[in-house]
């Protein structure tokens, strides 16, 4: 054991077992050895939460955070600031990577049953950093005080004030104002720097060591944890170092390149990742035309459009309803561990309404992710609606299709 | 893969792991399986003629075995930690235990009041949300003009003649008409004031006063109109049927002293 060596790593691991932790949750840590490239991304987004800590900790340093100044010094960073242009459109470049590869690590969840027994805490911790990637990318796009950072806060805000009795009041308070204002932005600062990035690192930390305890899945949905050999390591399993590690390689080189040459090219995205309207400063007078989300909030800005209509008999308004909505799309991804009654883990074995039903589910969400950004008129909000309800029937009826459909037989090895 | 091999008492024996293996009896059809769990010998017939089965079986009951042992293990030392402490008195224990923890929420509530008022918006946030006046006088007929109060936009419309008669002419085109406030939603009929926030998600409607087909409605008689999502209103602010907002426009408090309007202060 390294612990009785008499190295500084000895005499430090039998102090603080640094080495043991490393092994158990790095080096030596069983991952099952025939995966496909779906698990990668949460190598990736590890990769891109660093980024974003750094390009953010360096854009700190010249930002201002007040209403008269912020927008001017976002422009002093592009264009003063020696690589300040590099910083920023690495941070917003990361933030849309943030959530595609979010997107797609989900989805492989849900895909490959990474939800199940027992790895529910694994699936609950992930849900709850996707609400609070959104939350920070939402704080952090008001923070550059253009117009659309301006009238999109308003648009989300406003649905705080639908909340019936304390909904205006509600509103004010979090605002800190009659209106949103630079009271806003300094507290919405606050929010983005430094407590909602704590509590992602908690949730990181978290959400791996629950994966650690309970094992990584694979795309068989096979149990590696059964078979052991007489050391106690799964006989499926390889140690993450050097397997995953050097595998994972190629894969953060081939993302840093396609990371780049956005940044380098397309740091705009086409204005689906920084919205044009955004390069004119804030203007509390003049609503822009058309108020677009950007990409990655445009799935769940359609269902929140979607809603046309209230309860009016139970006071309900159609815009809290909206919201009420909007809420459970996010809210409903973690109650899947226990909505799925299946035998079997992975889509590979389950039966013909489990993969109808991703299909739809995946094609609702891109479908609503495209009409979140246009301007609606009759015919989208018509789309819309009936992809919201493709969106949620997966989930809703997944207890029953999943209980009652024929599934294959796991095998018991990879 | 396996080694196969006989020994003394003529039984063969399959390896399969160090302490694990497979092996035949001479009077049984079926396999037998020999476990070595940290020292302890083990042996059973698996009931079964195929290997593979076999195998998985013999696998499955080394699981089993290296689990319970420990579960049963880690039972027996909290059975025994129970019967060795000494008994203690549990509802003094239980009765400090409730009073620490609500001292304790007490103290958090008390702390949470400051963190949380710092929050509601400042004496100067306050004071800049003062009321504002304005100068009717030079408002034509048909104008608009927009006022700032809190920093929202506010609408102050000079009817026309015309417009205040094509406005009853829309109580059952709104979804509420509310008859009671009045043909303009004023206290004068002449001006009406209005909070320029759409009700729907806070744009700002647009001015369209003219009596012509609009894109967005053939019988267009004057009003505002929303473009982030199509919501309609009359000149009154009352909101259209089946558009996204939910409720008119909103009447900012205001009163009328002569010629000039002050806004945010009741009548
Ligand atoms: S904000 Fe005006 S219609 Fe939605």
């Amino acid at each position: 054991m390294a612990s009785e060596k008499s190295t500084v790593m000895g005499w430090i691991d039998r102090r603080l077992p640094v080495t043991e932790n490393l092994e158990r949750h790095l080096t030596k840590h069983p991952v099952p050895k025939k995966v496909n490239f779906f698990y990668l991304f949460g190598a990736l987004l590890m990769v891109v939460f660093m980024i974003q800590v750094v390009t953010g900790i360096w854009l700190m340093m010249f930002y201002t955070n007040t209403e008269e100044g912020a927008f001017a010094s976002v422009e002093y960073i592009m264009r003063d600031v020696e690589y300040g242009w590099l910083m920023r459109y690495m941070h917003s470049t990361g933030a849309s990577a943030f959530f595609f590869l979010m997107y797609f690590h989900m989805f492989r969840g849900l895909l490959y049953g990474s939800y199940q027994k027992p790895k529910e805490l694994v699936w609950l911790f992930g849900c709850f950093l996707l609400f609070l990637l959104m939350a920070e990318g939402f704080l952090g796009y008001v923070l550059p005080w253009g117009q659309m950072s301006y009238w999109a806060a308003n648009v989300i805000l406003s649905l705080f004030g639908a909340i019936p009795f304390i909904g205006p009041d509600l509103q004010v308070w979090i605002q800190g104002d009659f209106v949103l204002s630079g009271i806003t932005l300094s507290r919405f600062f606050a929010l983005h720097v430094v407590v909602v990035p704590l509590l992602m690192i908690a949730l990181v930390v978290f959400h791996i060591f629950a994966l650690h305890e309970v094992g990584a899945g694979n795309p068989e949905g096979v149990d590696i944890e059964k078979y052991r050999d007489e050391k106690g390591m799964p006989l499926d399993g390889a140690p993450f170092h050097p397997y995953k590690t050097f595998g994972a390689l190629p894969a953060i080189g081939i993302f840093f390149i396609v990371f780049f040459a956005i940044v380098f090219f397309a740091p705009t995205g086409g204005g689906y990742f920084i919205e044009k309207p955004n390069f004119e400063e804030a203007n509390f007078l003049k609503t822009p035309e058309h108020i677009a989300p950007v990409w990655y909030y445009a799935p769940f800005y359609s269902i929140l459009r979607a809603v046309t209509f209230g309860i009016p008999f139970l006071g309900i308004t159609s815009k809290f309803l909206g919201f009420i909505v909007f809420a459970a799309s996010i809210a409903i991804l973690f109650v899947v561990p226990w909505l799925d009654r299946s035998n079997v883990q992975s889509i590979r074995y389950k039966g013909i309404y489990s993969k109808i039903a991703m299909v739809l589910f995946a094609a609702s969400f891109i479908t609503l992710g495209y009409l979140g950004t246009k301007p609606v008129n009759e015919l989208r909000t018509l789309i819309a609606q009936i992809c919201t309800v493709l969106y949620f029937a997966p989930f809703l009826l997944m207890p029953i299709y999943t209980k009652y459909e024929k599934t294959l037989k796991v095998p018991d090895r990879l | 893969m396996f080694k196969m091999s006989k020994n003394k008492q003529g039984k063969k024996h399959i390896h399969i792991l160090d302490g694990m293996s497979l092996y035949i009896r001479d009077k049984s059809p079926f396999y037998w399986g020999y476990l070595n769990v940290d020292g302890e010998i083990h042996k059973k017939s698996l009931k079964t003629k195929d290997k593979k089965e076999a195998e998985k079986l013999l696998f499955d009951w080394k699981n089993e075995l290296l689990y319970s042992d420990s579960l049963n293990d880690l039972n027996e030392k909290l059975d025994m930690d129970v019967k060795d402490k000494p008994r203690v008195d549990n509802t003094r224990r239980k009765a400090l235990m409730i009073t620490s923890s609500l001292m304790g929420a007490v103290t958090v509530a008390g702390f949470a009041v400051p963190f949380l008022s710092a929050w509601n918006p400042s004496e100067k946030a306050k004071a800049l949300g003062a009321s504002v006046k304005f100068d009717l006088s030079k408002l034509e007929p048909g104008a608009m003009a927009v006022v700032e109060w809190r920093r929202t936009p506010i609408f102050v419309v000079h009817q026309t003649s015309k417009a205040l008669e094509n406005l009853p002419k829309l109580n059952d085109r709104v979804t509420d008409p509310v008859l009671s406030e009045g043909v303009a939603r004023s206290t004068n009929d002449k001006f009406t004031v209005l909070k320029g926030v759409c009700t729907h998600l806070s744009c700002a409607p647009k001015y369209h006063p003219e009596i012509e087909p609009k894109a967005w409605d053939e019988q267009w008689l004057g009003g505002f109109f929303c473009p982030c999502h199509g919501s309609k209103f009359d000149l009154a602010g009352r909101v259209y049927k089946g558009v996204p907002a939910p409720t008119n426009l909103e009447v900012p408090p205001h009163k009328f002293e002569g010629d000039t309007l002050i806004i945010g202060e009741p009548t």
